[in-house]
């Protein structure tokens, strides 16, 4: 923090950040807001980003991830709250004195020069000399596969060449954070599974921070170590995948993972003493250690993952039991996606085997059972 | 797009007519300025240079072409820098009223050449600068500037809007960003820009003679023969500011279709 002084001599008002104690993440987002007129893209967002982790940011379009990737780039200023590095104070560094390479979602690689050329372009803005920069630019080549393409235009190139190239331009600075904005979303299915898999092996082997946007459930929870879900403007959830994909924070966050049903339920306790949750869709129990700490009458919703829930063609079998329809079927290799709808106009989703599902006989338009143990529910405030 | 035959044909025949109909006359410029005949009249004289001889022998040509030389030559380089300005500041800035600016800096070859000229000879003579060389510099780079904004822009409109914040990105500053992203991608269109801003010039003679007073450029000279007498040295002197002209026009036509068949590839 005492750097800072360094950074900025002309503010005469220390930022709000001095009193508070070092922070230990690499990379720190502190009550940041963006407003665009009277526009909010971006609020009260705070996010710290540990060192040599891999990061993805991902939420629905125009949920502020891309906003706030270009406000930690500097392409973009914070309308409020701090940005730190390294415990510094960066808000106000130029987008040239950030050391934040990005990879962009349109690649913007120069057409004008060749692939060596391109990769070259970091350091010899940064006045390296030019022995070092050939062999550190052929050292990235090579790494990335590209050592054969060094003297082609940027048009020669396919598309999983290109975004290599943009990978070597970034990373041949040596750079502490790697930023990326989409940049598997102009590839094919198959080629954007390889990208991932050796994107993900790279920040392995570099040990570097990557901040990852994307829209993609798969890439963000097949690469990151943390995983970042915004929802307008502001932070839903932030933890491991395991721990996002296990136990939602919100609604929100349940939803757009899909894959889950929701329940909308109050709790109510029985003359026993037994807290139960009471919704539209009937009674449920639920054991979850969430149970605990709910009042009488507290607005709820219960999230049940779609691998827990059993189908049956009659009912009485299990203590959670909901009467519903069946609406759709998406046939996923092995697996099926039962999707079904409840009387009170609940959808709840449904992953089961082939096979179980050919013992079932049950087809569009059928009313089945769906059931799950107490201990698989998952209680969200709200 | 499927068409039959016939109207194949008959397309062929309507363009071939239309081309004959539009270059025609300037081909029989260019014959009859060879032509030793008093009047351009077929069947044709002999061979002869006589005419181009006469109007470089002329003081009143030799300086009308200096000046005009001298004119492009500073009008040029200053519209094409203001058109760069105006085309880079459309593609890398939104403001409020863009789009009214743009129309008003795109509108002078709009305005009906006479009413230019007089409302440019009323302001430079009220400030003194009225039939000058000046004035009539002033007046070509507004009516040649539209033209290098119109071409520069044609240009930035197909280079991908994060090229230059990319460099910037990779650590160049605001400068060196432009200079190794924005002026490399930009170049041929405003070497084309220049050559077609060069042409605008040559060609203009209606605001010039409003505004020029004594001072003559060639295509004003080229009107005062034709006002004083019918001789073939006007075929002469129109043939050098065809040719010129054209040379410069298909330069610059040229440099623009390369960077757009590029741009498509």
């Amino acid at each position: 923090m005492n750097s800072l002084s360094e950074i900025k001599p002309a503010r005469s008002v220390a930022p709000s950040e001095l009193e508070r104690p070092m922070s230990h993440a690499h990379i720190s987002l502190r009550n940041i807001r963006k407003t665009y007129g009277d526009a909010v893209a971006v609020e009260n967002l705070n996010l710290d980003i540990e060192e040599g982790k891999f990061v993805a940011i991902m939420g629905p379009s125009g949920c502020g991830k891309s906003t706030m990737l270009r406000m930690l780039a500097g392409l973009e200023d914070v309308s409020g709250g701090d940005i730190l590095r390294e415990g510094q104070w960066i808000n106000e560094l130029s987008i040239w004195e950030r050391d934040m390479p990005m990879v962009w979602q349109s690649l913007a690689l120069f057409p004008f020069l060749t692939v060596r050329k391109n990769v070259e372009f970091g350091l010899r803005m940064k006045g390296v000399g030019k022995a070092e920069r050939k062999t550190r630019v052929l050292d990235w080549l090579q790494k990335l596969g590209l050592e054969g393409y060094a003297d082609r235009g940027i048009d020669q190139l396919s598309g999983g060449q290109r975004q290599r190239v943009a990978l070597a331009r970034c990373l041949v600075t040596e750079p502490s954070v790697l930023l990326l904005d989409e940049p598997l979303s102009a590839l094919d299915a198959h080629l954007s599974v390889q990208m991932q898999g050796e994107l993900k092996r790279l920040q392995r082997e570099l040990g570097i921070t990557f901040v990852y946007v994307t829209h993609s459930h798969s890439e963000a929870f097949s690469m990151a170590d943390t995983v970042v879900i915004m929802n307008q403007g502001r932070i839903e959830q932030a933890g491991s995948p395991e721990d996002i994909y296990l136990r939602p924070a919100t609604p929100f966050v349940a939803r757009f993972l899909g894959g889950s049903s929701i329940f909308d339920c109050k709790a109510r306790r029985l003359k026993s003493g037994e807290m139960v949750l009471e919704g539209p869709d009937g009674s449920f129990k639920c054991t979850g250690p969430e149970m605990a700490d709910l009042d009488e009458g507290q607005q709820v919703s219960l999230i049940v993952r779609a691998d827990q829930i059993s189908v049956t063609a009659k009912a009485g079998w299990a203590e959670n039991e909901v009467a519903a329809r069946v609406v759709g079927e998406e046939f996923i290799g092995a697996l099926v996606n039962l999707r079904l709808e409840t009387a009170a106009g609940t959808a709840i989703t449904v992953q089961l085997q082939q096979r179980d599902m050919q013992a079932l006989d049950i087809e569009v338009g059928t009313t089945v059972t769906a059931s799950w143990h107490p201990e698989d529910g998952h209680i969200i405030n709200g | 797009m499927r068409v039959s035959a016939l109207t194949r044909r008959l397309a062929v025949i309507f363009m071939g007519l239309a081309l004959i109909f539009l270059y025609a006359p300037i081909l029989t410029n260019f014959v009859f300025s060879l032509n030793s005949d008093r009047f351009p009249t077929v069947p044709l004289g002999g061979f002869t240079l006589e005419w181009y001889r006469l109007i470089l022998a002329d003081a009143l040509v030799i300086d009308a072409f200096k000046n005009t030389i001298k004119i492009a030559l500073v009008v040029a380089p200053i519209a094409t820098i203001m058109g760069f300005a105006a085309a880079y500041a459309d593609y890398r800035f939104n403001f409020i009223g863009k789009r009214l600016v743009l129309i008003f800096a795109l509108m002078p070859p709009l305005i009906p050449l006479v009413v230019i000229g007089l409302a440019m000879l009323a302001y430079l003579s009220r400030i003194g600068l009225s039939g000058t060389l000046p004035a009539i510099v002033v007046s070509h780079i507004v009516l040649t500037s539209p033209f290098a904004m119109a071409i520069i822009r044609l240009r930035f409109s197909q280079i991908d809007g994060d090229l230059e914040f990319a460099a910037q990105n990779l650590g160049a500053s605001n400068w060196r960003a432009f200079w190794e992203v924005i002026i490399p991608s930009t170049k041929t269109s405003i070497l084309a820009a220049f050559l077609l801003c060069m042409a605008v010039s040559f060609d203009e003679y209606a605001v010039t003679w409003f505004v020029g007073g004594l001072e003559e450029t060639s295509s004003v000279r080229i009107l005062s023969f034709l006002q004083s007498a019918v001789s073939p040295r006007i075929n002469a002197i129109g043939s050098i500011t065809f040719i010129t002209s054209i040379t410069l026009i298909l330069g610059a036509q040229i440099l623009v279709l390369r960077r757009l068949t590029r741009g498509n590839s």
